[in-house]
């Protein structure tokens, strides 16, 4: 699997930064996989016109 | 007057206005009903019985003196062990906060209390508000008052127990992907998780900015609407609070529902549910056909991105809140609860913004639904409540996690914003309840408790209570 640039480039510190050990990082590793992999999904519904700004029009209104 | 504590809350406001019943004799039952019931219950994480006790002291003689405040005057509440309450502890059901003493109160402690609301206590609650059992390795687990050996849900576990067993007549949850209306639902009573920004969140500890909503949880639609009556309203000290006029929930409960236009989603909700869910669902259609609605299913493919979206946004929020106990006191945190916030820490950006942005897609066809139905409808939680040592549920003949199985049907809401309310809708062959979920546009809330409450009359459902 390969993930983005941005996630590994940091991995090493982001793991002991959060108190990930070599057992966690057994369990972690295929649901960040899982993850990764559902986010990908997003992309049959998603156009460059949509934006994270939508989200909070209805607190504004 | 014996088992006062069986009383709604607009039965003994009713009461209480016209001095036919103490407020200190109310607050008593309930104080007796927690001892008779806590060993079994572990609903509460502090019980003030001497603060309860001065503060109906205080009501009564308000009371008497012709003060009156309204319908909470006098009324035993309890709050989820996140909401600050001034001088006392807030653990956010956690080891690492068992010591916090906020030193001011949350904006919705102070509605309550300034409407007159007597505080029983703090509940129970799954660590951090991160999880959908309120199995909680510092307090113990919540109890469900159906039966003991099974979950409350979560994550205001202990919120769901005590309405319920009537240890407190009201109590408030908070709602992140279905923490209100999951113990509701599985402990047969009525919890509502408002419209993002209508309740004040200040004071309120977060787990997810962009998905924390407080709530009232009540036994029934009308003492839901009265809670959610004194504590709606914008507040300038939470950035997320909307400037939307409020109006008097209960005004609109005997409207006639004749015409109403409910969808009925076929996508993702049925893909996972136990049959007895499924036929309760199928008479709650029944039942408000036969009140002059018009049920009609529907498609609707962009709920199959629900997980994705829910869960990349809600685990991410929350590792950034507990970013510093994740560095420094993981130790401290449950196992079950530390996995998922180094999920989300885990978490890249990229993926947090594709999520936001297939958020932004998702509400605009959900929202898109309301120019043809005036409600949405669908089962709560896919079963009853499984038992506290399962990790994982027999439906139709697969095993499911119990985790993500309680949140499965509750996310959805907790993407879009709009309000949603779980109301019981029967006890399975095991004599646990289920829960029916009803969502409206945004800001409707008195519409919904109409509808709710037009359902709970032709109901077996009202006002239920358990064996315990």
């Amino acid at each position: 699997m390969s993930y983005d640039n941005e996630f590994t480039a940091g991995l090493r510190n982001r793991l002991s930064d959060f108190s990930i050990d070599s057992e966690q990082w057994e369990i972690l590793k295929p649901l960040s996989e899982a993850s990764y992999s559902s986010v990908r999904m997003l992309d049959e519904i998603l156009t460059l016109e949509t934006v994270s700004a939508a989200v909070f029009s209805m607190v504004k209104a | 007057m014996d088992n006062l504590y069986k009383l709604t809350i607009s039965e003994a406001s009713n009461l209480l206005s016209k001095k036919e019943l103490s407020p200190v004799d109310l607050v008593k039952s309930h104080l007796t009903r927690i001892k008779e019931t806590e060993n079994k219950l572990n609903s509460f994480i502090t019980v003030l019985e001497d603060i309860a006790i001065k503060s109906s002291t205080q009501a009564e003689k308000e009371i008497l003196s012709g003060e009156w405040k309204g319908d909470l005057h006098g009324i035993p509440i309890g709050l989820k062990d996140l909401y600050f309450t001034k001088g006392i502890p807030t653990t956010v059901g956690s080891e690492i906060y068992k010591n916090f003493v906020p030193g001011y109160d949350a904006s919705v402690t102070s509605n309550l209390t300034e409407a007159g609301a007597i505080l029983l206590g703090k509940l129970q609650m799954h660590e951090f508000a991160l999880g959908t059992t309120s199995h909680n390795p510092h307090y113990g687990s919540a109890r469900n008052p159906w039966n003991t050996e099974c979950v409350t849900g979560g994550s205001s576990g202990g919120s769901g127990s005590s309405v319920s067993a009537g240890q407190c007549m009201g109590a408030l949850g908070s709602d992140t992907g279905g923490s209100i209306r999951i113990p509701s639902a599985l402990c047969g009573i009525v919890g509502m998780k408002p419209t993002f920004g209508r309740v004040s969140r200040h004071g309120v500890f977060p787990l997810s900015n962009s998905l924390d909503t407080v709530g009232p949880m009540t036994r029934t639609v009308e003492d839901n609407a009265i809670m959610l009556n004194a504590i709606s309203g914008h507040d300038e000290r939470d950035p997320y609070s909307a400037k939307v006029e409020v109006s008097d929930f209960k005004a609109h409960l005997e409207e006639d529902i004749t015409n109403l236009k409910i969808a009925r989603p076929r996508t993702y909700f049925y893909d996972v549910i136990d049959k007895e869910v499924l036929e309760f669902i199928d008479k709650a259609c029944e039942q408000f056909e036969n009140l002059g609605a018009e049920v009609e299913e529907i498609d609707l493919p962009i709920l199959n991105h629900t997980l994705a979206i829910s869960g990349t946004i809600l685990l991410t929020e929350a590792a950034e809140i507990h970013s510093e106990n994740l560095k420094t006191q993981s130790g401290l945190i449950g196992d079950d609860v530390k996995l998922r916030l180094q999920q989300g820490a885990l978490t890249s950006g990229v993926d947090y913004v594709k999520s936001q942005r297939g958020r932004s897609v998702y509400n605009q066809k959900i929202n898109g639904l309301f120019e043809i139905y005036d409600i949405l409808l669908a089962p709560t939680v896919p079963s009853g409540a499984p038992f506290i040592e399962d990790d994982s549920i027999d439906i139709n003949g697969t095993q499911e996690l119990v985790g993500p199985l309680m949140a499965r049907l509750t996310r959805p809401q907790n993407i879009t914003g709009l309000p949603t309310i779980s109301i019981p809708i029967g006890l399975t062959s095991k004599q646990l309840p289920v829960g029916m979920q009803l969502t409206s546009q945004a800001f409707q809330e008195g519409f919904l408790y109409n509808v709710a409450y037009q359902f709970e009359k032709v109901s077996t459902m009202k006002n239920i209570f358990p064996p315990v």
